[in-house]
């Protein structure tokens, strides 16, 4: 593995186990927010790492649009939430 | 900008130019925060800036709730040993409370020299005392993150007024 690709995967650790500790007394809509959230970052790491991926960059960018929606809108953050399993689910049948 | 245009133009920002602020206009925005009312006037708090690129992606690391790269972030700390010994037992909360009244400053501050920021809760305190080497008896208890903003979010609706305003009663009377 890269160095730079092993550090980015070093900061997403820490900021899964620190949401996992967080979790324990944050509100509840905060675990699939935390866990998208994760998705984002990860998705980040492998447009840096990997090869040229335009379905998973889209996925990214809709996730960072509505990621935020758990806060004012809870059906548009969960339909956000669909349309990204839906499209990774797509994706990964290709 | 007038203080009730602040108040009312400000938003949580989370995502920032990639631009540097000037560490005169980062301390102006602590000197606000030290400004915000103080019980006993014990200022029992400390403000660490962190500018350095470096360190603020260690801080997000362990910060779920901080997102995208960040300018600066102030950690606004209590020393709850100083509040405990001023104050006596609710020393360490009253520090908490200025805490929160100073991240208010800071915000309006920031906004007012036209940057954008966001109050956090939402990291490891013990692991962000780590990254920031507080001494013991010292606690993080916000982070605010900021930068010129990328962003211009839409406001979070609010109550109306008489939906939350009572005048000399609960009940009005």
């Amino acid at each position: 593995m890269k160095a730079q690709a092993y550090e980015y995967i070093g900061q997403l650790l820490c900021y899964m186990a620190s949401s996992a500790r967080g979790l324990l007394d944050e509100p509840a809509q905060y675990g699939p927010f935390r866990l998208i959230d994760a998705v984002s970052r990860l998705i980040e790491i492998m447009e840096a790492e990997g090869p040229e991926d335009e379905v998973l960059t889209n996925v990214r960018k809709s996730i960072e649009n509505g990621k935020y929606l758990v806060m004012v809108d809870e059906d548009a953050f969960k339909k956000m939430l669909d349309d990204t399993v839906i499209a990774l689910a797509t994706w990964l049948d290709k | 900008m007038e203080l009730f245009e602040v108040i009312y133009q400000r938003r949580s920002i989370r995502s920032y130019l990639r631009k540097k602020v000037d560490r005169e206009a980062l301390d102006k925005i602590v000197d606000a925060g030290q400004w915000a009312p103080t019980g006993g006037n014990a200022q029992a708090w400390k403000f660490v800036i962190v500018d350095n690129p470096d360190r603020i992606v260690k801080l997000k690391s362990v910060s779920p709730g901080m997102f995208n790269e960040p300018a600066f972030v102030i950690a606004i700390c209590a020393d709850r040993d100083a509040a405990v010994a001023r104050m006596g037992p609710q020393g360490a909360m009253l520090a908490l409370m200025d805490i929160c009244m100073a991240a208010e400053n800071v915000l309006l501050a920031a906004c007012a020299l036209g940057l954008g920021a966001c109050v956090i809760r939402s990291f490891h305190q013990q692991a962000v005392g780590v990254i920031l080497g507080c001494p013991e008896g010292c606690v993080t208890e916000l982070l605010v993150a900021g930068g010129f903003p990328a962003q211009r979010p839409v406001a979070a609706s609010r109550k109306g007024i008489e939906e939350i305003r009572k005048f000399n009663r609960w009940d009005d009377k």
